[in-house]
């Protein structure tokens, strides 16, 4: 090894020219990383079911009562949430240190766990994208274009859950994938 | 830490007027909809006793599974974050009146925290409960 790098520093399997800090929240950081990531989990959630109790409790305007509300949240609304939701699931439920590992299967045949483990995380991270893709579709094409202005707040509270669901799974991630050292001080 | 006889005294009285807050705020508007909020919070403290025994949390020697404890801990963010948040949806959509928003809310942080302080302090010889 002829590079100029100290030892202890240089790890050689780095895809990166510099090295990238790596977060170590410890056993503590973990715990209240996982709360926090369910809190806005259920907050982003409660924020669409919000904007629906609006919506089935809303009257029209009191100089014309006898109008119709027009528009109203429908199962179009939730789609995004749903596909959010199944990306949410499918990133948390994947262990993450197989994302690194260059072990193969026992068996050798399937290929590596690793390239297996990143298939499932690119469907995830795909389904939480397009989830939060068709949220600012909804809100353009069914608020925004035909001109309901004063109903944009449906389409923003979508917006908000699946951009919270996003971030709720961000911080999981950061919060699981630090390391487990007060574990292992447990275990020794 | 040592719990004495003042410390249940004082906790069953926060305990006592959390519950009377929560009734409150829906008898004085005749409007049962805030009892969930209390059911949300007695609930919260559930899913960490529940997964701490799933994972064997206590014997250091097995495996013990992380993941049930993350999922404890997921679960129990959600129910607190619920609590907060249904009566600030039932206010914005004027289902609910402001007071009882805020003295639902009010009552249920109470009965939860009597519940997190008391199972810190009479909890002495398990290591940590850590809800």
């Amino acid at each position: 090894m002829s590079s100029g790098l100290p030892r202890s520093s240089y790890d050689p399997r780095r895809i990166f020219l510099f090295n990238l800090p790596k977060l170590n929240l410890g056993g503590k950081g973990r715990e209240i990383g996982t709360y926090l990531a369910g809190g806005l989990f259920a907050a982003s959630f409660f924020l669409l079911i919000d904007a629906s109790t609006i919506s089935s409790h809303a009257k029209p305007p009191p100089d014309a009562p006898y109008d119709t509300v027009p528009v109203h949240i429908s199962f179009t609304d939730w789609i995004p949430a749903i596909f959010s939701t199944l990306g949410y699931l499918t990133i948390s439920i994947l262990d993450k240190t197989h994302l690194t590992s260059n072990s193969s299967d026992s068996f050798g045949s399937e290929g590596s766990i690793a390239s297996r483990a990143r298939a499932v995380l690119f469907v995830g991270v795909a389904l939480l994208a397009g989830g939060f893709a068709g949220s600012l579709t909804v809100l353009i094409l069914k608020y925004l274009v035909p001109g309901y202005n004063a109903y944009a707040y449906y389409g923003a509270a979508n917006v908000g859950m699946n951009g919270g669901l996003m971030l709720s799974s961000l911080i999981l991630w950061i919060a699981q994938s630090s390391s487990d050292e007060y574990e292992y001080q447990l275990t020794v | 830490m040592k719990a004495g006889l003042k410390t249940v005294v004082v906790l069953a009285f926060v305990l006592a007027i959390g519950f009377t807050l929560v009734i409150l705020s829906c008898a004085l508007w005749n409007n049962w909809l805030p009892l969930i909020v209390a059911f949300t919070f007695v609930l919260a403290p559930l899913p960490n006793s529940v997964c701490g025994r799933l994972a064997g949390s206590n014997d250091f020697t097995a495996e013990s599974n992380t993941a049930y404890l993350s999922f404890g801990h997921f679960l129990t963010g959600t129910l607190v974050s619920s609590g907060f948040a249904i009566p600030l949806i039932l206010l914005h959509s004027k289902l609910i009146q402001g007071p009882a928003c805020w003295m639902s809310m009010a009552g249920g942080s109470l009965v939860y925290g009597t519940i997190l302080v008391y199972a810190g302090l009479f909890n002495e010889g398990q290591d940590e409960m850590g809800f």
